[in-house]
C-alpha cells in the first residue's frame, strides 16, 4: 500500500494543499517552503502515536487558534491487492473505511468506480483543534467519508485502529536526527526493527542479568570504598535495627534496567569498540540508515508495507555515497517519500518523481518536473534541462525566482559574476549579492527559451526570462509574450547587447584590468571593444577563458560595483522591487508582462 | 438465499427463536471482526434484544441491537457522499429510505454484510415502506432472520400489505404454541381477538366495569400483592383517567372497609413535559442568552432531570469547540430534547415499582401481571381496536384484569 493523496489545511504554514504521491517521491523547494510540514503531516496522518509530538497553537496556520479553527490531513491510501473491497474487508467495511477509488491518470478521489484502472481507496484524516480552556490541542484520527467537522455533536466518526496504521509501516526519520541511540534499546525504532525480527535477546539479557547482580569484584568490596560502605551499612543496622547492606550495581538489575543501558559501540578492526557518540556523524547515519532499511527489507519480503519518509537524507552522508544511499532505500520500501536541498540527491529519482514544492501566502503546491516519465521522444531542450543538466537546473528551481535566460553561455556567465561578487564581497556593498539567494539561472538549451519558460512556468512559480538587446532578443520576447500564460517580467539587456557586450561594459568599468599578464596569455584582447568581438567569436563557449577573465574581475572593485548593479537590477526586477529609475520599463500589449531594460547609465557606475 | 422468518401470535417464542436461529448461525461467524446486528423499531426493545444477545454465550461481545433509524442514519452519515442531495437527519422516513437506496449499491450491501453477516429484525410488522426496502436490501447480501405477527401492528395509518407481500417470499416458520402463559383464560381471549370475537374473562383474565369509586381499589388490589414485574396499560384516550388513578394509588388509599398503602408507581413515558418544563424555565422564547447565563440558570433550577448533565457538556462543548456562545429557545429545546431522548434510550432504567405505559409502548414487552385501563372514545376500526386490547392481553405472563370506563363500552367491538 502507498500514500497516493495528502490534503493539508491549516496546519503551520499550510492553508491548503493537495499532493499527489507516487511509489518514490523527492520533494525540493525553497527554505520554508512546507516540506518538512509535508512530512509531519503525514507522520500526523499515519505515523504511530509514540512518533509525533505534542501539538501546541504554533502547530495551527497563523499561531492563535480559534475555537472553530481545524487542522486537518486527509491521506488516501492505494495499492490494495486485490484492488477489490469485497476482499479488503479489514479496511472496508461497516465500522471501517468507505469506499473510494482513485483515478490513476488524474490521482484524483471519486466516489464511484468508473474505469477498470482506477484503484481502491481508504481515506484516513487526522483533525486537530485547540481547546481555549484546557490549552491542549484535541485530537482525532478517523476514517475519511465526507467533509464534516469531526468534533462535532452528531459527527459518528469512526477511529482508525492501531494494527491498521502499524500494516502500513510508516516511518519518518527527520532531519533532527538524535542519532546515537538509535540502535538501542531507547529507540523506538530499534525494538520495533527487534522485536519484529525475532524478539528479544532474552537469554542474553538474563545471562548478564545474572553477571551484573553478582559481580565478580563488586563496587562496594574495592579498597577504596570498603570503609565507606561498611559505616554506612553500620549506620543503617542501628537506625533501622536489622542487617541491611549497600551493593552497588552497574544497573537496575532488572531486564528493563539492563535493554536501556545498553547503548552502541563501533569497532574497527581489533581496537577497543568505541561508543557511537565518539565515532563522526557520517559513520552513525549510516549505520541507522542502515538499521532502518534493514527492518524495511524484512517488512516487504513479508508482504507487509513499508513507508519510509527521510527528510534531508544528504544529513552527514558524504556526496558519493548518497545517491547510492538513496537507490537502496528506493529498492528497500514500498514507498520512499524524501526531502531535500541536494541536487545531487535530486538527481536520482526520474523527473516525474522530482516534486517542486511552492508556498504563496499558504496556498502549497507540490508540482512535479514533468508529468510523466519522460518520453523517449521529449524535446531536446526539455531533455537536456531535465537530464543532463538536471544538477543546475534543480539547483536553480530551489530560489524564489527562476530565470531563463537566451542560452547556457548566459546562465554561465550569470553564475561566474555571483561568483565574482562573492569572493570580492566587502563590508562596504552588497550590491547584487542578493542575486545568489533570490534568482536561479537556468541553463537554457539549444536557445530554446519559450519552451523551457513553458516547461518550467508548471513548476515554479516565478520564473522569468533575460534576452539579449538585439532582433533575436525581440523575436524571443514576442514568443514568450505570446505564450500563455505569459511570464510577468522580461529583462532585457541594452539596446543591441548581448551578454558578452555585458562584461565587456563591465571591463570598461577598469580598462586596466585586460592588460594583466595571465588574460594576454590565452590570448584575451586588451581593449574592451575588442573583448566583447573575441567572447562572441572564438571565446563563445571557452568556459576556461571566462574564468580567467572572471578572476580578473574579482580583483577590480569598479568592475564588480559594474557586476553589482547588473545582478541588483535582475534581483530587484525578479523579487517585485523597484531598481533605480535609470532602468526602462514597459508594459507589452499582453497586458501582464513588464519589460525591463537594463541601463549601462547608471549613476556612480 | 431466502430470509428466515417467524410468524405467530403473541408469547409464542418469536423473539425467543429468533434469538436462537441467530446463535446457530453464528457458529459460522469468520474473523473477529464480524458481528452479529439486531434491528428494532423503539429503543425499548433495542435495549431488551441487546440483553438477549448478551445473555447469549455464542454471541457474546459479537452482537450489536439498535433502530432501524439509528442504524438508517449511520449509513447515511457515512455514505452521503453517493447520494444527490444533503440529508436531513431530524427525517427519519426520509434517512432510512435514503439508507434504502444506498444498500441497492451492491458494494455497500458487502460494506455492511462484512461486518454484520447475520442480521436479525425483531417487530417486523411495523416496517413502512421505507425501513421494508432497507431489509430487502439487507436480505440479499446477509443472513437476515425475521420476527412478525402482522396482528400486532398497532399503526392503522400503516398498509401492512407490501410488508405481508415480502415476508411471504420468505422461509417462514409459524408458531402456534403460546409458551407465555399457561392460563387457558388469556390464551382463549388471544384466539378470540385474532378470529375478531369478543374475549370472555376465564382463568387468569378478568374483564370488567367498575363503579368509578371503587376502580382504584380493583387496580390497587390486582397489583399490591403481586409477586412478578407489574404493569398498567394505558388505551389512547384514557391518560387523564389513569393519571387520577394513578395519583391516588401513589399516596395510598383508604376507605372504610378496605385500606391499600402507598404503591411504587410510576410513568414509563417519553420525557416531553420535562424538556418543556426546563426550557420554559431556561429562556423565554424572544430571549437570546450566553452561555455562561445558560449554565447560571441551569445551576438555580431546583431540580434536574438526570440527563442535564449531558446538556451542560453539550453546552460546553459547543463553545469550546465551534465558538457557539448564543442561544435561543428552540436551540435549548434542540439539545435538551436530544440529550433527554438520549438518556432514555441508553441511560439506566429502572424496572422496580408498576410501571404505567400505552399499549403502544408495551409493545413487545411482558409482565407477571397487568392492569389494562380501557376508556371510550378509542379511534380507529374495529380490528384495530381489537389489535390493540390483543397487544395489551397478550403481554400478561400470569393475570390480566381490563377495567372498561363505562359499562356500554362491554357491548361494543373489542369486546363483542
Amino acid at each position: 500500500m502507498i500514500v497516493s493523496k495528502l490534503q493539508v489545511s491549516g496546519f503551520r504554514g499550510i492553508r491548503t494543499c493537495e499532493i499527489n504521491f507516487s511509489k518514490f517521491n523527492t520533494f525540493v523547494g525553497p527554505n520554508n517552503c512546507g516540506k518538512t510540514t509535508i512530512a509531519e503531516a503525514l507522520a500526523l496522518v499515519l505515523g504511530r502515536d509514540r512518533l509525533v509530538r505534542t501539538l501546541t497553537e504554533h502547530d495551527f496556520i497563523g499561531s492563535e487558534p480559534k475555537e472553530t479553527d481545524r487542522i486537518i490531513i486527509v491521506a488516501s491510501i492505494t495499492g490494495f491487492l486485490p484492488n477489490d473491497p469485497a476482499r479488503q474487508s479489514d479496511w472496508f467495511r461497516w465500522g471501517r473505511a468507505t469506499i473510494k477509488w482513485t483515478d490513476v491518470d488524474s490521482g484524483a478521489v471519486k466516489v464511484e468506480r468508473s474505469k477498470n484502472t482506477d484503484l481502491l481507496t481508504c481515506q484516513i484524516a487526522f483533525a486537530a483543534r485547540f481547546d481555549l480552556e484546557s490549552l491542549e490541542v484535541v485530537t482525532a484520527r478517523y476514517f475519511y467519508d465526507t467533509g464534516v467537522d469531526p468534533f462535532a455533536d452528531d459527527a459518528a466518526i469512526e477511529q482508525v485502529p492501531a494494527d491498521l496504521i502499524r500494516r502500513l509501516g510508516f516511518f519518518l526519520v527527520p532531519a533532527s536526527r538524535t542519532w546515537d541511540r538509535t540502535i538501542s534499546f531507547g529507540s523506538e525504532l530499534f525494538r520495533r526493527v527487534v522485536s519484529y525480527v525475532g524478539g528479544k535477546p532474552a537469554a542474553a539479557v538474563l545471562a548478564e542479568r545474572a553477571r551484573l547482580r553478582t559481580p565478580k569484584d563488586p563496587l562496594e568490596a574495592d579498597s577504596n570504598l570498603r570503609e565507606l560502605v561498611s559505616n554506612i551499612d553500620t549506620d543503617l543496622a542501628a537506625l533501622l535495627g536489622q542487617e541491611t547492606r549497600l551493593k552497588l550495581r552497574l544497573t537496575t538489575t532488572d531486564s528493563e534496567g539492563i535493554l536501556e543501558s545498553v547503548f552502541p559501540h563501533f569497532s574497527n578492526g581489533d581496537k577497543i569498540p568505541l561508543p557511537s557518540r565518539r565515532h563522526g556523524s557520517g559513520l552513525i547515519s549510516l549505520q541507522t540508515l542502515i538499521l532502518l532499511m534493514r527492518f524495511g527489507q524484512v517488512r516487504v519480503a513479508n508482504g507487509e508495507g513499508f513507508l519510509m519518509v527521510i527528510e534531508e537524507p544528504e544529513l552527514h552522508v558524504p556526496p558519493p555515497l548518497q545517491r547510492k544511499l538513496l537507490r537502496m532505500m528506493q529498492a528497500m520500501a514500498t514507498q520512499t517519500i524524501v526531502t531535500t536541498h541536494s541536487p545531487t540527491i535530486a538527481s536520482v529519482p526520474n523527473p516525474h518523481e522530482i516534486q517542486f514544492v511552492a508556498n504563496s501566502n499558504g496556498a502549497l503546491v507540490a508540482r512535479p518536473l514533468t508529468k510523466r516519465p519522460l518520453a523517449p521522444d521529449a524535446q531536446n531542450p526539455i531533455r537536456s534541462l531535465l537530464l543532463s543538466a538536471r544538477d543546475a537546473t534543480i539547483y536553480a528551481l530551489m530560489h524564489p525566482s527562476v530565470l531563463v535566460p537566451e542560452g547556457r553561455i548566459d546562465a554561465a556567465w550569470l553564475r561566474q559574476f555571483v561568483k565574482i561578487l562573492e569572493l570580492g564581497a566587502t563590508n562596504s556593498s552588497d550590491l547584487g549579492l542578493s542575486f545568489a539567494q533570490e534568482v536561479g539561472p537556468i541553463p537554457t538549451a539549444d536557445a530554446r527559451a519559450r519552451e523551457v519558460y513553458e516547461h518550467l512556468r508548471e513548476v515554479h512559480p516565478l520564473v522569468f526570462c533575460l534576452f539579449d538587446g538585439d532582433a533575436q532578443g525581440d523575436n524571443y520576447t514576442s514568443a514568450v509574450c505570446t505564450s500563455k500564460p505569459p511570464p510577468h517580467i522580461v529583462a532585457r539587456w541594452p539596446k543591441g547587447w548581448a551578454i558578452e557586450h555585458v562584461v565587456g561594459w563591465i571591463a570598461e568599468g577598469d580598462p586596466s584590468i585586460l592588460a594583466r599578464a595571465e588574460l594576454a596569455q590565452i590570448g584575451v584582447p586588451s581593449k574592451p571593444a575588442e573583448l566583447v568581438g573575441a567572447l562572441q567569436g572564438k571565446f563563445k563557449t571557452d568556459e576556461i577563458v571566462h574564468g580567467v577573465i572572471a578572476d580578473a574581475f574579482v580583483e577590480s572593485e569598479a568592475c564588480r560595483r559594474r557586476i553589482g548593479s547588473v545582478m541588483q537590477f535582475v534581483a530587484d526586477i525578479a523579487m517585485g522591487r523597484r531598481p533605480p529609475t535609470q532602468h526602462k520599463m514597459i508594459k507589452h500589449a499582453n497586458g501582464t508582462t513588464v519589460i525591463w531594460t537594463l541601463s549601462n547609465a547608471v549613476l556612480g557606475i | 438465499m431466502p430470509f428466515l422468518g417467524f410468524e405467530g401470535p403473541a408469547g409464542t417464542g418469536k423473539t425467543y427463536r429468533l434469538i436462537d436461529e441467530v446463535c446457530s448461525s453464528a457458529l459460522k461467524l469468520t474473523g473477529s471482526s464480524q458481528r452479529v446486528l439486531g434491528l428494532t423499531f423503539m429503543h425499548g426493545s433495542r435495549r431488551r434484544l441487546e440483553e438477549s444477545f448478551a445473555n447469549k454465550e455464542q454471541i457474546r461481545g459479537r452482537s450489536h441491537a439498535t433502530t432501524i433509524d439509528s442504524f438508517a442514519a449511520s449509513m447515511v452519515r457515512r455514505w452521503s457522499f453517493l447520494l444527490s442531495f444533503v440529508p436531513d437527519f431530524s427525517r427519519f422516513d426520509e434517512i432510512c429510505d435514503a439508507c434504502g437506496m444506498l444498500l441497492k449499491r451492491p458494494e455497500v450491501a458487502n460494506w455492511v454484510a462484512a461486518t454484520f453477516p447475520i442480521i436479525a429484525i425483531d417487530e417486523a410488522q411495523e416496517l413502512k415502506p421505507c425501513m421494508l426496502r432497507v431489509a430487502k436490501a439487507l436480505s440479499a447480501s446477509t443472513r437476515l432472520i425475521v420476527a412478525a405477527d402482522e396482528f400486532q401492528c398497532l399503526d392503522e395509518q400503516l398498509d401492512t400489505g407490501p410488508f405481508s407481500e415480502w415476508f411471504a417470499t420468505g422461509n417462514v416458520q409459524r408458531l402456534t404454541l403460546v409458551r407465555r402463559t399457561g392460563r387457558q383464560g388469556l390464551l382463549d381471549a388471544g384466539v378470540a381477538l385474532r378470529n375478531s370475537e369478543g374475549p370472555k374473562s376465564g382463568s387468569g383474565l378478568s374483564i370488567r366495569y367498575e363503579f368509578p369509586a371503587q376502580v382504584k381499589f380493583t387496580v390497587g388490589h390486582a397489583l399490591r400483592n403481586a409477586t412478578g414485574s407489574r404493569a398498567i396499560l394505558v388505551a389512547p384516550g384514557s391518560t387523564p383517567w389513569a393519571n387520577e388513578i394513578i395519583g391516588q394509588l401513589a399516596s395510598g388509599i383508604r376507605s372504610k372497609r378496605q385500606s391499600i398503602p402507598p404503591l411504587p408507581i410510576a410513568w414509563d413515558t417519553g420525557p416531553s413535559n420535562e424538556i418543556s418544563k426546563v426550557v420554559d424555565a431556561l429562556c423565554s422564547t424572544a430571549e437570546q442568552i450566553s452561555s455562561s447565563e445558560v449554565l447560571r440558570r441551569i445551576g438555580q433550577l431546583a431540580d434536574t432531570p438526570a440527563w442535564m448533565p449531558a446538556v451542560i457538556n453539550n453546552i460546553e462543548m459547543a463553545r469550546r469547540a465551534h465558538g457557539k456562545n448564543i442561544w435561543s429557545q428552540s436551540e435549548l429545546f434542540a439539545v435538551c430534547s436530544k440529550r433527554a431522548n438520549l438518556h432514555r434510550a441508553y441511560g439506566y432504567s429502572s424496572n422496580y415499582g408498576i410501571r404505567v405505559m400505552t399499549i403502544q409502548a408495551a409493545k413487545n414487552r411482558q409482565f407477571r401481571d397487568v392492569v389494562v385501563l380501557w376508556g371510550p372514545g378509542i379511534p380507529g376500526s374495529a380490528d384495530h381496536l381489537r389489535r390493540l386490547l390483543y397487544n395489551a392481553i397478550s403481554r400478561a405472563e400470569h393475570n390480566c384484569t381490563v377495567i372498561v370506563r363505562t359499562q356500554l363500552l362491554l357491548g361494543q367491538p373489542p369486546f363483542i
